[in-house]
């Protein structure tokens, strides 16, 4: 009936088997060696954490330090398959590198801290948050 | 125990609810409070330290939060124990954040979904705080008290910080006795503060060893700062030195 | 109605291909960039990076879909509607199929990183993801869809039936959108790529809002086209005639169709492909309409002062194709509009026709007494059953007979895919050049 029946099967065999080919050339490509520190900035030095296993997939963030604050958070790999963890991560590990680097600007809800002293406890951060609050 | 008390409130039922569910949350950490008291000599606990009370004959309350501290006990090794080295008992490394915990539990029940519980710097969160974003759990700098080392981004979960920088040498370890400890802070992330709580002592007493044994137990981060500000952590999430 | 014969590609197609082509590697390069790092990689996790690359390119596949048969001007103008909806049928099947296994990539996947049950994963994906339970609703439309399409099924459905469930798509298309943009992890961590995925479905939209809403509207208010007449032409076929100012601006050469849609509670929800039957004058139109479904044999019942909505022109069996001056005219069934249409162009500017009309019977010759003894033109009618004649009338033996200089002309068919076949073939086996024979599929389904 029609010149070409079979064409739609065809593109579609064709798509399936690109998709499935680039998924595996990705992913089975050998890995770069991640170093595990590099000074680029004199002062500064970047750390890879190893890739950790969580509830909900790997993660691994390698953190740059100058001196001893954290300047940069990068995430390298984070949880993808659970779509909660695609949430979290997708707004939380970004924020987290954000927020972390711009102290002045990060919006802190509460402060985890060892047991307060009521000296320790006018002095700390949390005893604004909760006057602005 | 005498600390300073937050609870945070984004999402209820009901305003009238959500007040109703704070003031039984309060009402729960008071409670705690005078129960478990080392200051006042008729509480379970003087009494019991004392010896005058079977620990097996008292309220339900004190005997689940002796079987979390023996629980701890066991798993870190004697590491921790509400026993201090003069013999007295103890409990507060326990009872903090098992009764935020409670307290947490309490207001779930009563169907606030979104909410932040900050007990003397034991945090539980719930939900979010606006739609779309996690709670920012500040993580306090041993050394700055309006500085912080780190912020987590939560929704559901406990953060729990043991650390000597506030009320000095509260915590000893329980093998040796020695109230001398490498560590100046911990911070444990875990799914419940009763955990989180028990952890983060544990790991202030274990030292370099704690972080990887936190994991193990169930942590989900730790964060570990020593007396030369250097800062090591283990879990997911987690920032870690070289 | 047959199939397109194309004539070597015209460089508009090549342009169409080209940008889908183009289309097709940026979302491979986006889901590149975007994807979860190798380093610890499991093979759960590569499963959903396979997933969420079919996903991708099924929505991106979708957007072209849409643009493909949207009437849009520039695609029709490059390509030919007939090629269009060709195009569209066989990525049809690509973009569904791309969506199962996209669905089932993200569940084998996910259950393996979570070391889940299948049915445990979906109820925890269904339940933690946002909109996913949209689309999945979505997704099963696209399944019926599908399905009614498939050559099996489309087969016993009527076009109303089957055009009113493809209609679903537009639904379907909505539903799986959000998702997308709210979970779907390469959009919802860059920003940038996800206003871009966003403006490629607003500009579809916008597309197709525009062509198909937008300027027939405009269009009917400009021309005022209305029913001037039916006329009852044989048993199941009619002619209707339209009036309007400025037919002219239509642009319609004979060869050509309009999708047509009439302005009554009962016509107005589709529009059909219907050929002109003349060439249009400065103000009227005609076309010639055979029972072909349940809607054609309605049209017949239609009001004078209707008032009728026109897409088009589309097509490109037109007089130009013709590379000489001798044509023969094939025509049968309602195809003897375009072929009446044709034969008036082509005697109009002095080529020399011939035109063969096949029909059952002489009731059958609708518009035998438009094709008038003249110079130029023999008009040749052949009647009968097969069954009854016991042979083809337009087998090789005697179309040679009818036309015994068909080797030296121009062919053009206008009919039934079985018709169309049997000329197609007996044309070449008389000597005609592929190259000088030319059909056109009328069916929009």
């Amino acid at each position: 009936m029609r010149a070409r029946p079979w064409r739609g099967t065809i593109i579609f065999a064709g798509a399936a088997v690109a998709v499935a080919a680039v998924t595996v050339v990705r992913y089975t490509a050998p890995s770069s060696d991640t170093p595990t520190s590099s000074a680029a900035v004199e002062g500064t030095h970047t750390v890879v954490g190893d890739a950790e296993r969580v509830t909900y997939g790997t993660v691994q963030v390698s953190v740059t330090f100058t001196g001893d604050t954290i300047t940069d958070v990068t995430t390298l790999q984070a949880p993808h398959a659970h779509a909660r963890s695609i949430a979290i991560n997708a707004r939380a590990t970004p924020l987290l590198a954000r927020e972390a680097v711009t102290a002045g600007s990060a919006r802190i809800d509460t402060v985890s801290g060892a047991t307060y002293t009521s000296e320790g406890y006018r002095r700390s951060l949390q005893s604004a948050l909760d006057q602005v609050d | 125990m005498g600390v300073p008390m937050s609870i945070d409130v984004r999402d209820a039922p009901g305003a009238g609810d959500a007040h109703d569910a704070v003031a039984a949350a309060f009402a729960v950490l008071h409670a705690a409070d005078e129960r478990f008291s080392r200051f006042r000599p008729d509480s379970e606990i003087s009494r019991i330290g004392r010896g005058e009370l079977e620990p097996a004959a008292a309220s339900s309350d004190v005997r689940d939060v002796l079987a979390v501290a023996e629980r701890a006990r066991l798993s870190s090794g004697d590491a921790f124990r509400v026993v201090d080295p003069a013999g007295r008992l103890d409990t507060d490394g326990v009872v903090k954040g098992w009764a935020a915990q409670r307290a947490a539990d309490l207001l779930l029940s009563a169907g606030v979904r979104s909410f932040c519980l900050n007990a003397g710097g034991d945090v539980v969160t719930a939900g979010e705080p606006e739609p779309g974003r996690p709670w920012q759990v500040a993580v306090r700098d041993p050394f700055d008290p309006r500085g912080h080392l780190a912020i987590l981004s939560l929704r559901d979960g406990a953060v729990a910080t043991s650390g000597t920088y506030e009320r000095g040498a509260h915590v000893w370890d329980g093998r040796t006795g020695s109230r001398a400890l490498d560590l100046v802070a911990s911070t444990v992330v875990a799914p419940s503060l009763t955990d989180a709580d028990v952890l983060a002592t544990s790991v202030l007493v274990l030292g370099a060893d704690g972080p990887q044994w936190a994991v193990e137990q169930g942590a989900d981060l730790v964060i570990t700062v020593d007396h030369a500000g250097a800062v090591r952590t283990a879990g997911g999430n987690a920032p870690r030195p070289g | 109605m047959t199939t397109a014969q194309t004539p070597a590609l015209p460089v508009g197609s090549l342009a169409v291909r080209t940008v889908l082509g183009v289309g097709v590697a940026a979302v491979f390069i986006l889901w590149w960039a975007g994807a979860p790092p190798v380093p610890g990689a499991s093979p759960g996790l590569a499963i959903v990076a396979g997933g969420e690359l079919a996903g991708l390119l099924a929505s991106f596949l979708v957007c072209a879909q849409l643009l493909l048969v949207g009437r849009v001007r520039w695609f029709e103008r490059a390509c030919g509607l007939d090629r269009l909806v060709s195009w569209h049928r066989s990525l049809g099947t690509t973009v569904v199929l791309l969506v199962l296994a996209h669905v089932a990539a993200m569940i084998l996947g996910s259950m393996l990183v979570d070391r889940r049950t299948a049915w445990g994963e979906v109820l925890v994906l269904v339940a933690g993801t946002p909109d996913l339970l949209l689309a999945v609703v979505g997704t099963v439309l696209f399944v019926a869809v599908g399905i009614s399409s498939a050559r099996l099924v489309r087969r016993h459905l009527s076009y109303e039936w089957w055009f009113a469930i493809h209609l679903a798509t537009y639904v379907a298309i909505y539903l799986t959108f959000w998702h997308q943009i709210r979970a779907g992890s390469h959009l919802v961590a860059d920003p940038v790529v996800r206003s871009a995925w966003i403006t490629l479905y607003v500009a579809t939209a916008g597309a197709l809002l525009w062509s198909r809403v937008a300027l027939p509207l405009i269009r009917h208010v400009h021309l005022g086209l209305r029913v001037e007449a039916v006329q009852i032409e044989s048993p199941d076929t009619v002619s209707v005639w339209l009036r309007g100012t400025g037919v002219q601006h239509l642009r319609a050469r004979a060869g050509q169709f309009f999708l047509v849609r009439f302005l009554t509670p009962r016509h107005a929800f589709t529009a059909h492909p219907y050929s002109i039957s003349i060439v249009p004058t400065d103000e009227h139109v005609r076309f010639t309409i055979g029972a072909l479904g349940d809607h054609s044999a309605d049209v017949r019942a239609i009001a004078p002062g209707t008032r009728v909505l026109l897409e088009g022109p589309f097509g490109r069996l037109t007089s130009s194709r013709a590379r000489g001056r001798r044509i023969l005219l094939v025509g049968g069934g309602a195809g003897i509009g375009a072929v009446r249409a044709l034969a008036e162009d082509f005697v109009a500017d002095g080529s020399d026709v011939v035109v063969v009309h096949r029909a059952h019977s002489p009731q059958a010759l609708v518009l035998a007494r438009e094709f008038p003894v003249r110079p130029g033109l023999r008009y040749v009618p052949m009647l009968g059953r097969r069954a009854d004649l016991g042979f083809d009338p337009l087998g090789p033996g005697p179309l040679a007979v009818a036309v015994p200089d068909i080797a030296s002309r121009e062919v053009f068919v206008c009919g039934p895919a079985g018709m169309s076949e049997t000329v197609v073939r007996s044309a070449r086996a008389l000597g005609v050049e592929r190259r000088a024979i030319h059909l056109e599929e009328l069916s929009l389904s």
